[in-house]
């Protein structure tokens, strides 16, 4: 019998609640730690809450706007909206507010992984998709130990697509409509979702007997037709406020995404003006560079894994558009937005069973680099220069 | 037509549209009424949460700074906002003129407050009965045909202390006021300075009375002083009140007399290291007759921090001066 919640779940999350605290509370303890860049507060939890999380906290306080550079409306609300009820109810600092969130998206993350895992194949891959969920080789465990809201993403949608493959296609839909207000990513999920339940039907009766059903439209708009209305709805108002037509999409630019190139030629642009700086770069363009290079490895290990019958094409698309298109207009961020799909999970399919001991190495390296970006960026004005 | 597909996906193992669905569709159907519930409370929260602040203060500082530059205009805001400590309506007016005259602010000028600078300050101990919430807002002041570039240092040099009670009254804190919610400390005290976040980053401290220098009609008064940083400090700044008015100290020691250059103290210095007493004296230009003298201390951890609530000291006046 599948437990409810499982150990590995519990395991993981216990694990970076411990992390996060132990963090926290040693740099609160040594106030004279020189403040980081876009610091907060130097109590444990705005040590916690520092770059993209000090966003959160404005808007959790002062709402959106015309006036605010970089536009604030390039985050979505759904965190800043919850920090903002938490602060309010409990009446605790905002930074608190977030860190509650981000330990509870984790916890609520981690468990519909396991859960969409193990429904998907058995308990045992389950628990170590968990694991190559909570310890990236990425690198980017640091946004499950600060306090950034995009865990709750992970959450969203690996609810939504299980709910769609049991074939609750309304419940489906109102996950993801949580989802297009956590992360712009939300909207590709959206999509794949969409195309989820065409392909399913036009599997089974074929595509032109399928788009004539009633049964398929029914099942597509209710997979699909809240979260539309619910992202349109928050473009439409966001916008009005800060004075930008679609302003969430727009205002990407203030947040370091610059002119749409293909993915590939981004990553060629890199490398070649990495390769031709004769001053030696420092580590934020190697880390980066590393989490290129893994994105790269990892879509192809996906399709492969795709082709071999073993994963739905869905996560593959899902995963792909989800860093493709962020990728498509900057590099910076690019791993955090990579761990909020599959594609941390593609490394567990290349280790054969002999050599399973190889899972703790690749966690542990994932680890090790966290722990190297998280006091870069957050414990000197840092020469490292991995913008998180 | 049928859609080519790989070897058989992965099957979910429930399948929601068979018997176990069947089973559960009471259950399915109160959960989802009930999520819908929720997205509709979420939706109807997020159109009213996108364009309204949690409290006013953006609003509240543009009303009172568009009263500030413009003397014309109506100045309610101002005596209805401001804390003002213990100063009567007429003193206040007082050091308001003053601070237009003496070229605090272009004249007329265009307040423009700034929203990326609206930070939650520490409550320090004996404000968390009188207070629930400390803001700092920070204002660019523009004159009137000049550029109005977003100024980030200059918007902080401007900005206010939005002070909210537990009624959700807010009170607005100047810096050219010779106030603190803090209160006024003594000569001699040896006064903690905290930085706007609550870190203890060391001590000042008046160490005697004021000292007066004339030379030809001009009167400087100097004020000795001690400081000593516990933390390293990215900056600090002195701010010197003669009869509860602002004036500017000297921030050069070459106007003073060589016997009095060399303890010369500057009432602003960047990156002092952990560890360091200063000692000196503090000199600044007076009219007489001085009746009253205050200095304030605002440390600053790093370059960008934000301004802490000041430490005031009333320094004693000898009889000379």
């Amino acid at each position: 019998m599948r437990p409810f919640v499982p150990r590995s779940v519990v395991f993981a999350w216990l694990l970076h609640v411990i992390i996060s605290l132990v963090f926290g509370f040693t740099v609160q303890a040594n106030p004279e730690t020189t403040e980081a860049q876009w610091f907060s507060t130097p109590d444990w939890a705005g040590n916690l809450a520092h770059w993209d999380v000090n966003w959160e906290i404005r808007i959790s306080d002062q709402g959106y706007g015309p006036d605010f550079s970089p536009q604030t409306s390039a985050k979505f609300p759904l965190a800043a909206l919850t920090a903002r009820l938490i602060h309010q109810v409990l009446h605790v600092p905002m930074q608190v507010a977030l860190f509650l969130i981000n330990k509870a998206g984790l916890l609520l993350g981690l468990w519909a992984l396991w859960r969409m895992v193990a429904g998907m194949s058995d308990i045992r891959t389950a628990d170590r998709a968990v694991r190559f969920m909570a310890f990236p080789l990425l690198g980017t465990a640091f946004i499950y130990w600060m306090s950034y809201p995009d865990v709750l993403f992970l959450a969203w949608w690996a609810l939504a697509f299980t709910c769609l493959w049991e074939g609750n296609y309304l419940r489906a839909g109102l996950i993801a409509t949580l989802a297009v207000w956590t992360r712009p990513q939300g909207a590709v999920l959206v999509g794949v979702m969409g195309l989820s339940v065409l392909v399913e039907a036009a599997r089974n009766k074929g595509l032109f007997v399928t788009l004539r059903s009633g049964v398929f439209w029914r099942h597509v708009l209710a997979a699909c037709i809240i979260p539309v209305l619910g992202l349109v709805g928050w473009i439409i108002r966001v916008s009005d406020v800060a004075g930008i037509p679609f302003s969430p999409y727009v205002a990407q630019g203030d947040v370091g995404r610059g002119e749409f190139i293909w993915p590939w030629e981004r990553i060629v642009e890199r490398v070649q003006w990495m390769a031709n700086q004769s001053e030696p770069l420092n580590g934020g363009y190697w880390t980066e560079l590393w989490q290129l290079a893994l994105i790269m490895l990892g879509l192809v290990i996906l399709i492969v894994v795709w082709r071999r019958g073993k994963l739905r094409w869905e996560l593959v698309l899902f995963s792909v558009l989800s860093i493709g298109l962020p990728l498509a207009t900057g590099v910076m961020a690019i791993g955090r937005f990579a761990t909020m799909t599959w594609l941390p999970l593609a490394f567990m399919y290349i280790i054969p069973a002999r050599w399973r001991w190889l899972d703790g190495v690749l966690w542990l390296v994932g680890v090790g680099l966290a722990v190297a970006v998280l006091t870069n960026i957050n414990l000197t004005p840092s020469d490292w220069y991995y913008v998180p | 037509m049928s859609l080519p597909t790989p070897k058989s996906p992965p099957r979910f193992t429930r399948r929601g549209h068979h018997a176990s669905r069947a089973a559960n569709v009471h259950g399915f159907a109160v959960v989802n009424i009930l999520l819908v519930a929720l997205i509709c409370v979420i939706f109807g929260m997020l159109m009213v949460f996108a364009g309204q602040p949690i409290t006013p203060e953006a609003e509240l500082v543009q009303q009172w700074y568009e009263a500030l530059c413009n003397p014309g205009s109506d100045q309610a805001p101002l005596w209805e906002l401001t804390w003002r400590g213990d100063m009567s309506q007429a003193q206040l007016k007082e050091a308001i003129e003053h601070y237009r005259e003496r070229g605090g602010l272009p004249q007329p000028c265009k307040p423009v407050v700034d929203v990326n600078v609206i930070y939650f300050q520490w409550i320090p101990p004996e404000l968390h009965s009188s207070y629930e919430r400390i803001k700092f807002v920070a204002v660019n002041v523009y004159g009137e045909g000049r550029p109005t570039e977003r100024n980030l240092i200059g918007s902080e040099q401007t900005g206010v202390h939005v002070l909210f009670d537990g009624s959700g009254k807010a009170f607005i804190l100047p810096r050219f006021l010779a106030q603190s919610p803090l209160g006024i400390q003594e000569t001699g005290d040896v006064i903690p300075l905290y930085n706007n976040d609550g870190l203890l980053m060391g001590n000042a401290q008046v160490t005697g009375e004021v000292i007066r220098l004339q030379r030809f009609d001009e009167v400087r008064l100097g004020v000795p002083l001690r400081l000593e940083a516990t933390s390293n400090w990215g900056r600090y700044e002195a701010h010197v009140f003669v009869n509860g008015l602002e004036v500017i100290p000297e921030f050069y020691g070459d106007v003073l007399p060589p016997e009095e250059q060399e303890r010369f103290l500057p009432p602003a210095q960047d990156a002092v290291s952990r560890v360091t007493e200063m000692r000196g004296v503090l000199w600044v230009q007076a009219k007489e007759p001085v009746t009253s003298l205050h200095v304030g201390f605002e440390i600053f951890q790093t370059p960008w921090d934000m301004r802490p609530l000041p430490a005031l000291v009333r320094v004693v006046i000898n009889d000379e001066a």
